[in-house]
Protein backbone atom coordinates (compact mmCIF):
# COMPACT_ATOMS: atom_id res chain seq x y z
CA UNK A 1 0.00 0.00 0.00
CA UNK A 2 2.21 2.10 1.22
CA UNK A 3 4.79 1.84 -1.82
CA UNK A 4 1.77 2.34 -4.34
CA UNK A 5 1.10 5.73 -2.52
CA UNK A 6 5.26 6.27 -2.75
CA UNK A 7 4.99 6.11 -6.54
CA UNK A 8 2.05 8.16 -7.25
CA UNK A 9 3.20 10.70 -5.61
CA UNK A 10 6.20 10.02 -7.34
CA UNK A 11 4.95 10.57 -10.85
CA UNK A 12 2.51 13.31 -9.75
CA UNK A 13 5.52 15.21 -8.77
CA UNK A 14 8.24 13.60 -10.87
CA UNK A 15 6.67 13.47 -13.98
CA UNK A 16 3.95 16.09 -14.10
CA UNK A 17 5.83 18.74 -14.64
CA UNK A 18 7.71 18.31 -18.00
CA UNK A 19 7.03 20.11 -21.82
CA UNK A 20 7.82 19.52 -25.36
CA UNK A 21 8.64 21.90 -28.04
CA UNK A 22 6.81 20.68 -31.04
CA UNK A 23 8.26 23.51 -33.23
CA UNK A 24 9.76 27.20 -33.30
CA UNK A 25 9.25 28.60 -36.39
CA UNK A 26 10.78 32.51 -37.60
CA UNK A 27 9.28 34.56 -40.08
CA UNK A 28 11.17 37.06 -42.31
CA UNK A 29 12.63 40.21 -40.69
CA UNK A 30 11.73 43.09 -42.52
CA UNK A 31 14.97 45.00 -43.95
CA UNK A 32 16.83 47.33 -42.22
CA UNK A 33 13.77 48.29 -39.29
CA UNK A 34 15.03 46.49 -36.21
CA UNK A 35 16.60 49.09 -34.71
CA UNK A 36 14.23 50.96 -32.35
CA UNK A 37 11.89 48.33 -32.81
CA UNK A 38 9.87 47.03 -29.56
CA UNK A 39 9.81 43.17 -28.39
CA UNK A 40 6.13 42.00 -27.88
CA UNK A 41 5.26 38.44 -26.44
CA UNK A 42 1.92 36.97 -26.21
CA UNK A 43 0.58 33.55 -25.73
CA UNK A 44 -2.29 31.73 -26.14
CA UNK A 45 -3.27 28.44 -24.52
CA UNK A 46 -5.72 25.56 -24.36
CA UNK A 47 -6.27 22.96 -21.19
CA UNK A 48 -7.15 19.42 -22.51
CA UNK A 49 -8.27 16.46 -20.53
CA UNK A 50 -6.87 13.22 -21.35
CA UNK A 51 -7.71 13.71 -25.01
CA UNK A 52 -10.54 15.09 -25.68
CA UNK A 53 -9.84 18.41 -27.89
CA UNK A 54 -12.92 19.54 -30.55
CA UNK A 55 -11.32 22.59 -32.30
CA UNK A 56 -7.64 24.44 -32.37
CA UNK A 57 -9.70 27.60 -31.84
CA UNK A 58 -6.46 29.07 -29.61
CA UNK A 59 -4.32 29.93 -32.62
CA UNK A 60 -6.79 32.53 -33.22
CA UNK A 61 -6.04 33.87 -29.62
CA UNK A 62 -2.70 34.28 -30.46
CA UNK A 63 -3.04 35.76 -33.65
CA UNK A 64 -5.55 38.79 -32.22
CA UNK A 65 -3.21 39.31 -28.98
CA UNK A 66 -0.40 39.59 -31.52
CA UNK A 67 -2.11 42.08 -33.50
CA UNK A 68 -4.01 43.82 -30.09
CA UNK A 69 -0.19 43.88 -28.66
CA UNK A 70 1.32 46.25 -31.60
CA UNK A 71 -1.78 48.27 -33.06
CA UNK A 72 -1.17 50.41 -36.35
CA UNK A 73 2.50 49.17 -36.82
CA UNK A 74 4.39 46.27 -38.53
CA UNK A 75 5.46 43.51 -36.88
CA UNK A 76 8.31 41.46 -37.72
CA UNK A 77 10.80 38.54 -36.74
CA UNK A 78 7.82 36.48 -35.60
CA UNK A 79 9.09 33.69 -33.86
CA UNK A 80 6.16 30.91 -33.10
CA UNK A 81 6.45 28.18 -31.17
CA UNK A 82 3.84 25.50 -30.48
CA UNK A 83 4.64 24.10 -26.70
CA UNK A 84 2.74 21.21 -24.91
CA UNK A 85 2.77 20.95 -20.91
CA UNK A 86 2.01 17.70 -19.76
CA UNK A 87 0.28 17.04 -16.57
CA UNK A 88 -1.59 13.76 -14.46
CA UNK A 89 -4.20 12.93 -17.33
CA UNK A 90 -4.18 16.26 -18.92
CA UNK A 91 -2.18 18.50 -20.78
CA UNK A 92 -1.84 22.49 -21.73
CA UNK A 93 -0.99 23.34 -25.21
CA UNK A 94 0.62 26.95 -25.72
CA UNK A 95 1.17 29.12 -28.78
CA UNK A 96 4.03 31.41 -27.92
CA UNK A 97 5.10 34.07 -30.07
CA UNK A 98 8.05 36.87 -29.18
CA UNK A 99 7.90 39.50 -32.12
CA UNK A 100 9.00 42.97 -33.00
CA UNK A 101 6.50 45.39 -33.37
CA UNK A 102 8.09 48.73 -35.49
CA UNK A 103 6.54 51.44 -33.71
CA UNK B 1 35.56 -21.82 -31.94
CA UNK B 2 37.79 -19.31 -31.18
CA UNK B 3 37.19 -17.29 -34.40
CA UNK B 4 33.43 -17.38 -33.75
CA UNK B 5 34.02 -15.82 -30.54
CA UNK B 6 36.70 -13.38 -31.66
CA UNK B 7 33.53 -12.45 -34.79
CA UNK B 8 31.33 -12.12 -31.86
CA UNK B 9 33.12 -9.46 -29.98
CA UNK B 10 33.60 -7.46 -32.71
CA UNK B 11 30.07 -7.61 -33.87
CA UNK B 12 29.71 -6.79 -29.67
CA UNK B 13 31.77 -3.89 -30.06
CA UNK B 14 30.28 -2.49 -33.40
CA UNK B 15 26.73 -2.19 -32.00
CA UNK B 16 27.99 -1.02 -28.28
CA UNK B 17 29.73 1.45 -30.78
CA UNK B 18 26.29 2.49 -32.93
CA UNK B 19 24.46 1.98 -29.41
CA UNK B 20 26.04 4.75 -27.46
CA UNK B 21 26.92 6.97 -30.54
CA UNK B 22 24.23 9.41 -30.93
CA UNK B 23 21.75 9.71 -33.55
CA UNK B 24 19.95 12.86 -35.22
CA UNK B 25 16.42 12.65 -35.85
CA UNK B 26 14.53 15.78 -37.50
CA UNK B 27 11.50 16.72 -37.12
CA UNK B 28 10.50 19.99 -38.69
CA UNK B 29 12.28 22.44 -41.36
CA UNK B 30 10.79 25.93 -42.45
CA UNK B 31 12.14 28.49 -45.09
CA UNK B 32 11.69 32.21 -44.53
CA UNK B 33 11.85 34.51 -47.43
CA UNK B 34 14.91 34.63 -49.60
CA UNK B 35 15.66 38.46 -50.60
CA UNK B 36 17.20 39.05 -53.90
CA UNK B 37 20.28 39.79 -52.90
CA UNK B 38 24.22 38.36 -52.69
CA UNK B 39 24.09 35.44 -49.72
CA UNK B 40 25.44 37.59 -46.95
CA UNK B 41 27.26 36.25 -43.69
CA UNK B 42 25.73 32.90 -42.24
CA UNK B 43 24.49 33.30 -39.19
CA UNK B 44 23.84 30.00 -36.50
CA UNK B 45 21.84 30.02 -33.62
CA UNK B 46 21.44 26.85 -31.61
CA UNK B 47 19.44 26.66 -28.45
CA UNK B 48 19.10 23.05 -26.61
CA UNK B 49 18.23 21.24 -23.42
CA UNK B 50 19.05 18.49 -22.58
CA UNK B 51 15.80 15.47 -22.01
CA UNK B 52 15.66 12.41 -20.14
CA UNK B 53 13.08 9.50 -20.90
CA UNK B 54 12.31 8.85 -17.48
CA UNK B 55 8.89 7.12 -18.57
CA UNK B 56 10.70 5.34 -20.61
CA UNK B 57 13.00 3.93 -18.41
CA UNK B 58 10.49 3.51 -15.75
CA UNK B 59 8.40 1.51 -18.28
CA UNK B 60 11.55 -0.83 -18.64
CA UNK B 61 11.56 -1.44 -15.30
CA UNK B 62 8.08 -2.02 -14.35
CA UNK B 63 8.44 -4.60 -17.20
CA UNK B 64 11.45 -6.46 -15.51
CA UNK B 65 9.85 -6.70 -12.45
CA UNK B 66 6.36 -7.63 -13.58
CA UNK B 67 8.32 -10.22 -15.11
CA UNK B 68 10.27 -11.46 -12.45
CA UNK B 69 6.91 -11.06 -10.06
CA UNK B 70 4.72 -13.73 -12.37
CA UNK B 71 7.67 -16.08 -12.56
CA UNK B 72 7.83 -15.83 -8.36
CA UNK B 73 3.81 -16.40 -8.85
CA UNK B 74 3.16 -13.17 -6.68
CA UNK B 75 0.12 -12.00 -7.46
CA UNK B 76 -0.37 -8.82 -5.41
CA UNK B 77 2.68 -7.23 -6.39
CA UNK B 78 1.97 -8.15 -10.20
CA UNK B 79 -1.51 -6.47 -9.30
CA UNK B 80 1.00 -3.72 -7.64
CA UNK B 81 3.32 -3.18 -10.74
CA UNK B 82 0.28 -3.11 -13.45
CA UNK B 83 -1.32 -0.13 -11.16
CA UNK B 84 2.02 1.57 -11.10
CA UNK B 85 1.94 1.02 -14.80
CA UNK B 86 -1.78 2.65 -15.34
CA UNK B 87 -0.17 5.67 -13.38
CA UNK B 88 2.59 6.07 -15.62
CA UNK B 89 0.43 5.84 -18.61
CA UNK B 90 -1.56 8.95 -17.19
CA UNK B 91 1.65 10.97 -15.59
CA UNK B 92 3.45 13.27 -18.32
CA UNK B 93 0.14 12.42 -20.41
CA UNK B 94 0.03 14.61 -24.32
CA UNK B 95 1.76 14.87 -27.29
CA UNK B 96 5.63 15.16 -27.59
CA UNK B 97 7.86 15.64 -29.71
CA UNK B 98 11.22 14.59 -29.25
CA UNK B 99 11.41 13.45 -25.51
CA UNK B 100 9.84 16.28 -22.75
CA UNK B 101 12.20 18.81 -21.33
CA UNK B 102 12.07 20.05 -18.06
CA UNK B 103 11.90 23.68 -18.90
CA UNK B 104 9.65 25.40 -21.85
CA UNK B 105 11.53 28.27 -22.12
CA UNK B 106 14.95 27.34 -23.36
CA UNK B 107 13.81 28.36 -26.61
CA UNK B 108 11.99 31.63 -25.74
CA UNK B 109 14.95 34.19 -26.92
CA UNK B 110 16.01 32.71 -30.26
CA UNK B 111 14.53 36.23 -31.64
CA UNK B 112 16.96 38.17 -29.59
CA UNK B 113 19.79 36.05 -30.96
CA UNK B 114 19.29 36.83 -34.29
CA UNK B 115 18.98 40.50 -33.40
CA UNK B 116 22.13 40.56 -31.51
CA UNK B 117 24.22 38.40 -34.28
CA UNK B 118 22.96 40.94 -37.22
CA UNK B 119 23.26 44.65 -35.57
CA UNK B 120 22.87 45.55 -39.62
CA UNK B 121 19.20 44.49 -39.39
CA UNK B 122 19.50 42.98 -43.36
CA UNK B 123 18.73 39.27 -42.36
CA UNK B 124 17.31 36.44 -45.31
CA UNK B 125 16.63 33.13 -46.09
CA UNK B 126 16.12 32.17 -42.23
CA UNK B 127 15.76 28.62 -41.78
CA UNK B 128 14.27 27.25 -38.79
CA UNK B 129 14.77 23.66 -37.52
CA UNK B 130 13.54 21.73 -34.68
CA UNK B 131 15.76 19.13 -34.05
CA UNK B 132 17.33 16.33 -31.49
CA UNK B 133 20.32 14.32 -31.12
CA UNK B 134 19.17 11.07 -29.53
CA UNK B 135 21.49 8.50 -27.10
CA UNK B 136 19.51 5.63 -25.17
CA UNK B 137 17.26 7.54 -21.94
CA UNK B 138 18.52 10.88 -23.22
CA UNK B 139 18.88 13.38 -25.68
CA UNK B 140 19.91 17.15 -26.83
CA UNK B 141 16.48 18.93 -27.88
CA UNK B 142 17.25 21.50 -30.71
CA UNK B 143 16.01 24.53 -31.79
CA UNK B 144 18.05 26.08 -34.30
CA UNK B 145 17.81 28.35 -36.71
CA UNK B 146 20.77 29.77 -39.47
CA UNK B 147 20.28 32.81 -41.40
CA UNK B 148 22.17 35.00 -44.12
CA UNK B 149 23.08 38.74 -42.51
CA UNK B 150 24.26 41.27 -44.89
CA UNK B 151 26.71 43.58 -43.51
CA UNK C 1 -26.53 1.24 -10.27
CA UNK C 2 -22.54 0.33 -10.80
CA UNK C 3 -23.48 -0.66 -14.53
CA UNK C 4 -25.35 1.96 -14.83
CA UNK C 5 -22.78 4.51 -14.11
CA UNK C 6 -19.87 2.69 -16.50
CA UNK C 7 -22.75 2.58 -19.45
CA UNK C 8 -22.95 6.19 -19.10
CA UNK C 9 -19.29 7.10 -18.89
CA UNK C 10 -18.73 4.60 -21.82
CA UNK C 11 -21.63 6.33 -24.03
CA UNK C 12 -19.79 9.81 -22.92
CA UNK C 13 -16.32 8.42 -24.31
CA UNK C 14 -17.50 6.99 -27.63
CA UNK C 15 -19.90 10.07 -28.58
CA UNK C 16 -17.00 12.21 -27.77
CA UNK C 17 -14.69 10.52 -30.17
CA UNK C 18 -16.97 10.25 -33.12
CA UNK C 19 -18.09 13.63 -32.79
CA UNK C 20 -13.81 14.54 -33.90
CA UNK C 21 -10.76 14.96 -32.18
CA UNK C 22 -8.92 17.93 -33.15
CA UNK C 23 -4.96 17.72 -33.53
CA UNK C 24 -2.75 20.95 -34.33
CA UNK C 25 0.58 20.22 -36.49
CA UNK C 26 1.62 23.62 -37.31
CA UNK C 27 1.40 27.20 -37.11
CA UNK C 28 3.72 29.68 -39.25
CA UNK C 29 3.44 34.02 -39.60
CA UNK C 30 5.05 36.31 -42.06
CA UNK C 31 5.27 40.03 -41.22
CA UNK C 32 2.46 42.01 -40.10
CA UNK C 33 1.57 45.28 -41.93
CA UNK C 34 0.69 48.34 -40.63
CA UNK C 35 -2.88 48.40 -43.26
CA UNK C 36 -4.89 45.66 -41.80
CA UNK C 37 -8.13 46.82 -43.10
CA UNK C 38 -9.10 44.23 -45.59
CA UNK C 39 -7.97 40.62 -44.16
CA UNK C 40 -8.55 37.54 -46.35
CA UNK C 41 -8.98 34.22 -45.61
CA UNK C 42 -8.59 30.89 -47.71
CA UNK C 43 -8.89 26.99 -46.24
CA UNK C 44 -8.49 23.66 -48.20
CA UNK C 45 -9.15 20.44 -46.81
CA UNK C 46 -9.20 16.46 -47.59
CA UNK C 47 -11.59 14.17 -45.93
CA UNK C 48 -9.36 10.95 -45.85
CA UNK C 49 -10.60 7.62 -45.29
CA UNK C 50 -8.82 5.15 -42.98
CA UNK C 51 -5.22 5.75 -44.19
CA UNK C 52 -5.87 5.93 -47.85
CA UNK C 53 -3.86 9.08 -48.81
CA UNK C 54 -1.97 9.13 -52.00
CA UNK C 55 -1.24 13.02 -52.38
CA UNK C 56 -1.55 16.12 -50.64
CA UNK C 57 -1.96 17.98 -53.62
CA UNK C 58 -4.84 19.79 -52.25
CA UNK C 59 -2.66 22.06 -50.11
CA UNK C 60 -1.66 23.74 -53.79
CA UNK C 61 -5.19 25.16 -54.13
CA UNK C 62 -4.29 27.86 -51.00
CA UNK C 63 -2.45 30.10 -52.81
CA UNK C 64 -4.41 30.67 -55.31
CA UNK C 65 -7.73 31.34 -53.20
CA UNK C 66 -5.72 33.91 -51.31
CA UNK C 67 -5.09 35.23 -55.05
CA UNK C 68 -8.80 35.48 -55.85
CA UNK C 69 -9.71 37.91 -52.45
CA UNK C 70 -6.77 40.05 -53.28
CA UNK C 71 -6.05 40.52 -57.27
CA UNK C 72 -4.19 43.33 -57.37
CA UNK C 73 -2.48 43.67 -54.12
CA UNK C 74 -0.18 41.53 -52.23
CA UNK C 75 -0.89 39.00 -49.09
CA UNK C 76 1.02 39.89 -46.42
CA UNK C 77 1.07 39.04 -42.61
CA UNK C 78 -0.16 35.43 -43.81
CA UNK C 79 -0.73 32.62 -40.82
CA UNK C 80 -0.73 29.50 -41.90
CA UNK C 81 -2.28 26.45 -39.21
CA UNK C 82 -2.12 22.83 -40.63
CA UNK C 83 -4.88 20.84 -38.60
CA UNK C 84 -6.19 17.51 -38.64
CA UNK C 85 -10.06 16.36 -37.00
CA UNK C 86 -10.60 12.91 -36.59
CA UNK C 87 -13.97 11.08 -36.99
CA UNK C 88 -15.12 7.16 -37.02
CA UNK C 89 -12.88 5.52 -39.68
CA UNK C 90 -12.19 9.10 -41.42
CA UNK C 91 -9.99 11.83 -40.69
CA UNK C 92 -9.91 15.60 -42.60
CA UNK C 93 -6.72 17.53 -43.05
CA UNK C 94 -7.21 21.18 -43.07
CA UNK C 95 -4.78 23.81 -44.17
CA UNK C 96 -5.93 27.28 -43.30
CA UNK C 97 -4.14 30.52 -44.14
CA UNK C 98 -5.35 33.96 -42.55
CA UNK C 99 -3.72 37.42 -43.89
CA UNK C 100 -4.03 40.68 -44.78
CA UNK C 101 -4.55 42.54 -48.57
CA UNK C 102 -2.20 45.52 -49.20
CA UNK C 103 -3.29 47.14 -52.54
CA UNK C 104 -0.69 49.61 -54.17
Amino acid sequence: MLSRLVSILFFLLFCSCTHSVHFSHMSDILPGKQKGARYINVEAQRNVILSFVFNNDFVEDARQKLMAACPGHEITGINTKYITSHGFASYTDKIRIRALCLD
Amino acid sequence: MKMIQSFLNIVFKISLVIFLSSCAQLYHVQIADVAKTDRGRVIDIKLSETAFDIKGAAATGLAIAKRRAVEKGSSQAADNIAGAELILALSNYGPRTGLPVFTDKYSDYLLDEIVAKCPSGQITGLTSVREARKYPYISGEIVSVRGYCID
Amino acid sequence: MKSYVLKSFLVFIVGAYLSGCAALHSVSMTSYPTDRRKPVEAKVSKLVFLAFNFNNDFVHDLTPKLQQQCPNGKVTGITSTYETRFYFLAHRMIVKSQGFCLTQ
